[in-house]
């Protein structure tokens, strides 16, 4: 049970980091802070397709984390999360078009071995 | 103030903002799941949970996590944002030694030293590299 949960804590959170980043992206810089701007912010995002869906698969992230630290401790449930970064780096380069360089690979890939030790 | 200064020193904020609510919105999520006990498979009980007082303030404070998350996303890369926000997991580390009574051992010590020199050489990058997405 706990490493279902893993796979889907892990599944719904890619889907979900990369379709918040497009959709995120695809609405434009917040510049504006004052609760009336925040108001028509989120107002805009409910109509966002990406945020939708993101929205979705971040909600199934988190049923599956709260189920998850419910069997686990929680320096286990976190850290799992991470496995997260690669696909999401992978997507980030293919899909969103970032320029992820040599220093980005090296950072998340040692991030991503950190993770799995304080995981331990 | 300059307006890469200014972008600089927003991002600085909101992944502070990022970081400190994902934190302390895990750990009071993970208390109160953890006083609650394994709620079994049913969906109606998970989301019973979401009444407990400390399962609560961590679901506040994740919506806070989810709209500064959003914020940062809307002007800096996924690739930047997410190692730099990694600091969470020290901190998680940390939390769960301190507020939840977990152990760090050497192996946690030597994960928390690969975390923050990876996050420390991702944050050397520019935040936003990203050509333009609204093709897509």
């Amino acid at each position: 049970m706990k490493w279902i949960l893993v796979f889907m804590l892990i599944c719904a959170t890619t889907i979900g980091d990369v379709f918040r980043s497009l959709g995120m992206r695809r609405h434009g810089e917040i510049h504006d802070f004052r609760p009336g701007a925040i108001g028509t912010v989120l107002s805009a995002l409910g109509r966002n397709k990406y945020v939708i869906i993101s929205t979705c698969s971040m909600a199934v992230s988190f049923f599956s984390f709260m189920k998850l630290v419910s069997i686990a401790p929680m320096s286990f449930a976190v850290p799992m999360s991470a496995a997260t970064f690669i696909p999401e780096t992978l997507l980030a380069k293919y899909l969103l078009k970032e320029a992820v360089d040599w220093r980005r690979w090296i950072g998340a890939g040692l991030i991503a071995i950190g993770v799995v030790f304080v995981s331990q | 103030m300059p307006a890469t200064e200014a972008l600089h020193s927003k991002t600085r904020l909101f992944t502070v903002i990022t970081v400190l609510s994902n934190v302390a919105g895990n750990s009071a999520l993970t208390r109160g799941m953890q006083q609650l006990g394994d709620p079994g498979d049913s969906p109606f009980a998970l989301i019973g949970a979401l009444f407990h007082p400390w399962v609560a303030l961590g679901v506040a404070l994740l919506i806070v996590w989810t709209l500064s998350h959003m914020a940062l996303l809307s002007w800096a890369d996924l690739s930047y944002v997410l190692p730099v926000t990694a600091s969470a997991y020290v901190l998680t580390a940390f939390s769960g030694k301190f507020l939840l009574g977990e152990t760090i051992s050497l192996t946690r010590w030597a994960g928390i030293i690969l975390i923050t020199v990876g996050v420390t050489l991702v944050g050397r990058t520019p935040a936003d590299t990203r050509e333009m997405t609204t093709r897509l």
